[in-house]
C-alpha cells in the first residue's frame, strides 16, 4: 500500500516537473514577446520626444524610462546615465544595449537589432533621427510578431511536451 | 571634452583662483586653447584638432546636436547651465555652421547683488518699477544685471514673466529654471520674444516681463503692446549709447536707460538716462 502510494507521489511529481520545465520554456517566449513589445512601443515614444518635442538624447531617453520601465537598468536608462558621463552616443547606446536588465529576455539576434541604431543615434539632424527610429521600431516591430506567434504556437507545444515526457518517464518508472 | 576637457581640468587643480574669474573658454583649431579671466588671458599647451572641436560640439550639445540646429543657425547654442557657445567656422546659407573651427563658451553666473546700484534708479518710490533697458556692447554683463534685477523683483513678491529665447536669463533645464528667480517667476524657456510677451500677457498676468537683447521691429511691436497692457518692462539690448536705442525705435517706451561698460569690469554702470 505503501509502495503504492510513493509511485503514485513519484508518477505526480513526474508529471507535475514535466508540466513545470515546459511552463518555463514558454514563460520565457512569453517574456520575449512582451519585452520586444514594450521596447518598440517606448521606440515610438522616443521619437516622438525627439522629432516632435526636440528634447536632446539624455533627457528623451530619461522621460522614456520613466514612462515604460522605471528602472535604473532599463536600455534608456543607462544609456542616458552614459551620455551625461559625456560617452559618446554610439558607444553609451551600444553598452547599455549588452548591460541592461532585459536582454536576458531577448535573443542575439534581438540585441543586434537594437545595436544597430546606435551608429545614427545623436548623429545628423531631428529628420535622420527620425528615419533611424522609425527604422529601428519597425525592425522591433517586426520581431514583437514573430515572438508572439512563436510564443502561442510553440509555449503550447512545451507545454504539451514536458507533459508527455513527464508521463512518459512516469510510466517507465512505474 | 576629451584631451581639451582633461588639460582645463589639470589647469583648475594647479591655478583655481583663475576659474573664478573665468569669463571665457576659447577653443580654436590647431591653436591654443585660451582661458579669459577679468584680469587675464591664460594660453594652456593644448592644441586640439578639427576632430576633437566636433567632439567638444557634441558633448556641449548632450549628444544631440539635432535639438541645436536653429540656434547653431544663428551661430551659438545655450547649453545647461544658461553659458552660451559662440560657434564659429565655414557658413553655409539655411544651414549656418557647418564645420566649426572655434568656439567660444562664455561662462555664466548668477551674481546676486549685482542690481544693488541700479535698483533705486529703475524703482519708483511708492515701489513700482519704470520700464527699464539695459544697454551694452556685448560681454558687459546685461544678462547677470537682468537675472538679479529678475530675482530682487520676484523675491519682493512682485509677480515677473521672463521670456528667455536663448535660455541664457533663467537657464531652464526641461522647463525648470536653474537660477535663483525667486518664488513669483514665470519663465517661456527657448520662446521667440515677440510670441512670448503675447502670450504672457494673455496667460499669466505678470506685472513685470523681463526679456534679453530686444531690437528687432517684431520685439518692438510686442514691447509696445505690453506697454499699452499696462505691463512693466525691463529688457536689454545690444549698444553703447542712447542713440543706439533710438536707432532701434525703442525710446518712447523705456522710462529709465541704463548704460553699461566694461570700463571697471562687467557690469559697469556709465549712466542711467532718465525719460520722465
Amino acid at each position: 500500500m505503501v509502495k503504492l502510494a510513493i509511485k503514485i507521489l513519484a508518477a505526480v511529481l513526474m508529471i507535475a516537473s514535466g508540466y513545470f520545465f515546459g511552463k518555463s520554456l514558454e514563460e520565457k517566449l512569453k517574456e520575449r514577446y512582451e519585452t520586444l513589445n514594450k521596447l518598440s512601443l517606448a521606440v515610438y515614444f522616443l521619437k516622438s520626444k525627439i522629432y516632435t518635442e526636440g528634447f536632446t538624447l539624455p533627457e528623451a531617453l530619461k522621460v522614456t524610462d520613466d514612462k515604460y520601465f522605471k528602472s535604473d537598468k532599463s536600455l534608456f536608462s543607462l544609456a542616458a546615465s552614459e551620455m551625461e558621463k559625456n560617452t559618446d552616443s554610439e558607444t553609451a547606446w551600444i553598452s547599455a544595449c549588452e548591460k541592461n536588465e532585459d536582454r536576458v529576455f531577448l535573443k542575439n539576434s534581438d540585441i543586434e537589432i537594437l545595436k544597430s541604431a546606435g551608429k545614427l543615434l545623436g548623429s545628423g539632424d531631428s529628420n535622420m533621427q527620425k528615419d533611424n527610429l522609425e527604422n529601428l521600431a519597425e525592425l522591433l516591430k517586426n520581431a514583437t510578431e514573430e515572438s508572439e506567434i512563436k510564443h502561442k504556437k510553440d509555449g503550447a507545444l512545451y507545454i504539451k511536451l514536458g507533459l508527455a515526457i513527464g508521463s512518459i518517464v512516469s510510466v517507465i518508472m512505474w | 571634452m576629451g584631451e581639451t576637457g582633461k588639460v582645463i581640468k589639470n589647469e583648475y587643480y594647479k591655478n583655481p583662483e583663475i576659474f573664478n574669474n573665468l569669463l571665457e573658454i576659447r577653443i580654436r583649431c590647431a591653436n591654443p586653447i585660451q582661458l579669459k579671466t577679468s584680469t587675464e588671458n591664460i594660453f594652456l599647451a593644448h592644441k586640439p584638432q578639427s576632430t576633437e572641436i566636433d567632439r567638444i560640439v557634441t558633448s556641449l550639445c548632450s549628444n544631440s546636436v539635432y535639438a541645436y540646429e536653429k540656434s547653431i543657425k544663428d551661430g551659438f547654442v545655450t547649453i545647461k547651465g544658461g553659458h552660451r557657445v559662440g560657434l564659429a567656422g565655414r557658413y553655409v546659407t539655411d544651414k549656418g555652421i557647418l564645420t566649426i573651427g572655434s568656439i567660444n563658451i562664455r561662462v555664466a553666473g548668477e551674481i546676486k547683488g549685482s542690481c544693488k546700484c541700479v535698483l533705486p534708479e529703475i524703482m519708483k518710490p511708492d515701489g513700482d518699477v519704470y520700464n527699464s533697458l539695459i544697454v551694452s556692447p556685448p560681454g558687459c554683463g546685461k544678462t547677470t544685471l537682468l537675472r538679479d534685477i529678475a530675482r530682487v523683483l520676484s523675491y519682493q513678491n512682485i509677480s515677473v514673466g521672463i521670456v528667455d529665447e536663448r535660455s541664457e536669463v533663467a537657464a531652464c533645464f526641461m522647463g525648470v529654471p536653474c537660477n535663483d528667480l525667486g518664488p513669483c517667476c514665470d519663465v517661456y524657456d527657448a520662446c521667440p520674444k515677440d510670441i512670448g510677451i503675447y502670450m504672457m500677457l494673455r496667460a499669466m498676468s505678470p506685472y513685470v516681463i523681463v526679456t534679453d537683447e530686444v531690437g528687432n521691429e517684431k520685439d518692438v511691436i510686442a514691447l509696445k503692446q505690453a506697454v499699452t497692457a499696462g505691463v512693466r518692462l525691463i529688457a536689454t539690448c545690444h549698444g553703447a549709447s542712447e542713440k543706439d536705442v533710438l536707432e532701434k525705435g525703442l525710446k518712447g517706451i523705456f522710462q529709465r536707460i541704463v548704460i553699461l561698460s566694461s570700463g571697471k569690469g562687467p557690469g559697469t554702470v556709465e549712466r542711467v538716462i532718465k525719460y520722465g
